[in-house]
């Protein structure tokens, strides 16, 4: 059992804050409420004195939080009224076209699939480590992975190998 | 290739890396405020605690306030004889607080007659020539405070007192009568002397005597007097409550 102390917990936050953030920038689609999450997540972790069994655990952990964070601000009622600028407008400009094409049609895509698509092709996720992560059944996972494929390749217009 | 790009648009968001000092800063600043909760309520505590033991000392220490049904009991003694026309004896009022007797007022000019504190105007009968002024009882006499400083103090419990014979009856209020007269010389009124018993003690013998006079319906207490057998020492006594107090000085008989 890890039950870190706040220096471990410091240690484990540099460790996994881009991981983290990257995670909720895919989900918020803008700075200001990735920040807002990533906040949100190290906190309940700094303040958490439930011990964990691994470092996974902690991974796992912060990654369910994550997701979960975001839900909530998707759920909140602040964020059902706010009408969102343009994704250009209000997101990031890649230097390629080819990166903004993709990163945006992940962007488009509903939540579920976006976290999945985005564990799997950019934190090399497997689909095994993902349902462990999420505690999610590993089909579950394997057909929002799909869902999300298909949907990209609407999008992209079949330009991109999904390998 | 999706995956190669994908990877690369997502290496181009820079984690804002300055977060973690802020979150950890937040983090420090709620401790820092949860230990100042905990340090503001050690003092409360202890100033809540201070509260309650002074209480319960108080109250051990002052058992005497229990004895009392008012707090506040006003017991004014004469130290002089004098007409009520002049009416400046040397009066002194004490004040009963918290068991402790304390004198507020002492040698002081005090016009009775337009005094609207005092209950009941006692004038006294005229002994020796010279009018006798001014004992006044402001308060009940069962709350009355013993408030005497004298070298020479009497007590007594009301069933220790002792039986009265008739003879022992008409001796004493003869002498009495002698010394105050039979009736109020300002007023009229006729003045009763109920002898209630007798107190013995190793050296004098008192009478217990409640002086009273008639008004028109009924009649009325003016003080209690402790007298001796030849009459030759008489004195204001107070009832407590508990026994009847009274202190040899202020003879009335002088």
């Amino acid at each position: 059992m890890i039950k870190p102390c706040i220096e471990e917990k410091r240690q484990l936050t540099e460790k996994y804050f881009d991981m983290i953030y990257r995670l909720a920038f895919s989900q918020m689609k803008n700075t200001e409420q990735a920040d807002d999450v990533v906040q949100e997540v190290f906190l309940r972790f700094i303040k958490n004195n439930k011990p964990f069994d691994t470092e996974e655990h902690i991974k796992a952990w912060l990654l369910r939080v994550t997701l979960n964070c975001c839900k909530n601000v998707f759920s909140s009622s602040w964020y059902k009224k706010t009408v969102p600028l343009s994704e250009q407008e209000e997101g990031i400009h890649f230097d390629s076209v080819e990166k903004s094409e993709v990163y945006y049609a992940v962007a488009n895509l509903p939540p579920k699939y976006r976290a999945v698509i985005h564990l799997f092709y950019y934190e090399d996720m497997s689909i095994e480590e993902i349902s462990r992560y999420l505690k999610t059944n590993p089909s579950t996972i394997k057909s929002q992975l799909s869902r999300g494929r298909k949907l990209l390749r609407e999008k992209l217009k079949g330009g991109y190998q999904f390998v | 290739m999706f995956k190669k790009y994908y990877k690369a648009a997502n290496d181009d968001i820079t984690p804002k890396r300055e977060l973690i000092d802020k979150i950890f800063e937040t983090t420090e600043g709620e401790n820092d405020k949860k230990k100042a909760k905990i340090y503001q309520f050690i003092p409360k505590c202890s100033a809540a605690l201070a509260a309650v033991l002074v209480l319960i000392v108080s109250v051990a220490v002052y058992p005497p306030i229990k004895e009392y049904d008012k707090k506040y009991v006003s017991v004014e003694t004469t130290n002089k004889k004098s007409s009520i026309e002049e009416d400046t004896a040397d009066t002194a009022i004490y004040t009963a607080e918290e068991g402790n007797l304390k004198e507020e007022k002492s040698a002081e000019t005090v016009d009775y007659s337009k005094s609207t504190d005092l209950k009941e105007s006692l004038p006294l009968a005229d002994v020796s020539n010279e009018k006798v002024s001014n004992s006044r009882i402001i308060a009940e006499e069962q709350s009355v405070v013993n408030s005497f400083n004298a070298s020479e103090n009497f007590e007594i419990l009301p069933e220790d007192l002792k039986n009265v014979s008739n003879e022992e009856v008409k001796k004493i209020i003869s002498k009495l009568t002698e010394r105050f007269g039979t009736v109020d010389e300002e007023t009229g009124n006729q003045y009763i002397f109920e002898i209630i018993g007798k107190a013995e003690f190793s050296q004098d013998s008192f009478y217990i005597v409640r002086w009273r006079w008639f008004l028109e319906t009924h009649s009325s207490l003016l003080t209690t007097l402790a007298v001796t057998e030849d009459a030759t020492q008489i004195y204001e006594c107070v009832y407590n409550g508990e026994k009847f107090l009274w202190t040899a000085e202020n003879n009335f008989a002088e």
